[in-house]
């Protein structure tokens, strides 16, 4: 794959002009590009393309696009991103959501978002406060870690901001779980509950900026809209035969043939692989068609099953 | 007149005589190969696409796959954009220069002749084109066809084209050409 993507790059550099632009109805066109900027989340502009991306379909990006929904009022439009990563923090009374932006993909394979979720619970102790972290990610769910807020000065009661504000500073130091930690944190001497997302989406190196857009009927994440490799539903082949056909010995042999099949077929054969129809007789030959197929291998099978099958008796 | 296949040769050995007599059946016989005129393949990029006339797509097909007819979304008809390419050949000789090596490009391929089954696949992707739907959710639909022109007035069933063979590997190869087009349109 990544030998295929560095052909790719390679091979990247203009090649040729795209002159057959066939653009019908014009005049029906000038808002198109207005109306498909209003249904999509994260986009991504690079330098080295035209138009924008998106990150590919998953469950975190599914998260993403909901947080983004969200808060999309707290969002801005657009972040250039000129440096190697780019940091976007909306912080609400019982909620704290980082955005981390990281230019480090060399290609759109590379493009992914990671998300981590902690809650924060933080009780009051006498002149400290205890702040209990535990991780609601699912590798390693339910791991707490026990902080200790010394001297705090801020109100209890806005705990986003105020978690944003000592978090990862000396004021709030890590220290042991004890027994007496036990009697404080109990559920009935909460004081605040914070949830803090963290999201790090990982875009390709030559990213320009991304733009934030609301949209709530963009399509979810299942496995029928997930990244697939092209795969077969429908082949058609056309052929010929040669013989004598009875009706009567495909309806005795297959007990469903059919007179008069659609489109204009003497015979309509239905098989678990696909359908094959046989056409009127033309001086001595047949023109058959298989129709639904997978492979020409199943369509051949099921030709060669029926010439075996409807081949007629001398004489009849 | 009719064909002596070699399923009733098979059953001549291996049946009691006088059985045959009564069994012999005059044999339905394939008297051309099956040649494919339409396949369609699904597929799905994973991510929204911007099918915009001068976004990312048509960008990017413009500069990595041979030159392509294009139809762009038209509001209030439809949500998907068409690409068109005549012939897939070009793309299938794409498809082949590939790298001897991670990340490295053979500066000068070596082209193996082609055997004569070979050389009529060829013709047969010659004469083959695809039709690109793409949606803004991503749903691909590849639509490979052989081109076919009405002959005059009396048989509207015969190809202007010469007989082209068409096997497994014809198949195959043309399966190849899509997965080459879907790389690009949904990893460039």
């Amino acid at each position: 794959m990544h030998a295929y993507l560095a052909r790719i790059l390679k091979m990247a550099a203009p090649r040729r002009d795209f002159p057959i632009i066939k653009e019908h109805k014009r005049h029906r066109l000038h808002n198109i590009a207005a109306q498909s900027s209003a249904d999509d989340m994260l986009r991504i502009h690079s330098n080295s393309n035209r138009g924008w991306t998106t990150l590919q379909r998953s469950k975190n990006s599914q998260r993403l696009n909901d947080m983004i929904n969200k808060h999309i009022e707290h969002i801005p439009t657009s972040v250039h991103l000129l440096h190697e990563s780019k940091s976007l923090c909306i912080v609400s009374s019982a909620e704290i959501v980082n955005i981390h932006i990281l230019k480090q993909g060399l290609n759109r394979d590379d493009e992914h978002c990671e998300v981590e979720q902690y809650e924060y619970t933080c009780w009051k102790a006498d002149k400290v406060c205890i702040w209990e972290k535990k991780c609601k990610n699912s590798d390693s769910f339910g791991c707490t870690s026990l902080f200790e807020e010394q001297c705090s000065s801020l109100p209890l009661d806005n705990g986003g901001p105020r978690l944003v504000q000592i978090s990862g500073t000396p004021q709030m130091r890590r220290i042991n779980k004890k027994k007496k930690h036990a009697r404080i944190c109990c559920e009935k001497n909460c004081t605040t509950r914070i949830v803090v997302t963290n999201f790090v989406v990982n875009v390709v190196a030559n990213a320009t900026h991304a733009t934030f857009i609301s949209d709530r009927t963009i399509t979810r994440y299942t496995e029928k809209n997930a990244f697939s490799m092209p795969r077969a539903v429908n082949i058609c082949y056309t052929g010929t035969v040669n013989g004598k056909i009875q009706q009567t010995a495909i309806s005795a042999e297959m007990n469903q043939a059919k007179k008069k099949g659609p489109c204009g077929s003497e015979i309509h054969i239905d098989t678990s692989m696909g359908v094959m129809q046989i056409f009127g007789n033309n001086s001595g030959q047949r023109k058959i068609t298989c129709k639904a197929f997978l492979n020409i291998g199943e369509a051949d099978f099921i030709v060669d099953r029926v010439c075996a099958m409807v081949s007629s008796l001398p004489g009849k | 007149m009719h064909h002596v296949s070699p399923h009733y040769l098979h059953r001549k050995h291996s049946c009691d005589c006088n059985v045959f007599i009564f069994t012999k059946q005059l044999q339905i016989e394939k008297s051309s190969d099956l040649v494919m005129h339409m396949l369609v393949l699904y597929a799905n990029t994973g991510c929204k696409m911007d099918l915009s006339s001068f976004g990312y797509t048509v960008d990017v097909i413009r500069r990595m796959l041979p030159v392509a007819e294009y139809t762009p979304c038209i509001e209030e008809h439809n949500i998907h954009a068409i690409f068109r390419w005549p012939s897939v050949l070009d793309i299938y000789r794409d498809s082949n220069s590939a790298p001897l090596h991670a990340g490295i490009v053979a500066q000068d391929p070596v082209v193996p002749l082609a055997t004569p089954d070979e050389g009529k696949s060829i013709d047969f992707l010659k004469q083959t084109g695809l039709t690109l739907s793409i949606t803004t959710l991503g749903t691909c639909i590849y639509r490979f066809g052989k081109k076919r022109c009405r002959e005059g007035t009396h048989d509207t069933d015969q190809y202007i084209f010469p007989e082209a063979g068409y096997t497994s590997e014809t198949e195959q190869m043309i399966f190849k050409v899509c997965k080459h087009v879907h790389k690009i349109v949904s990893s460039s």
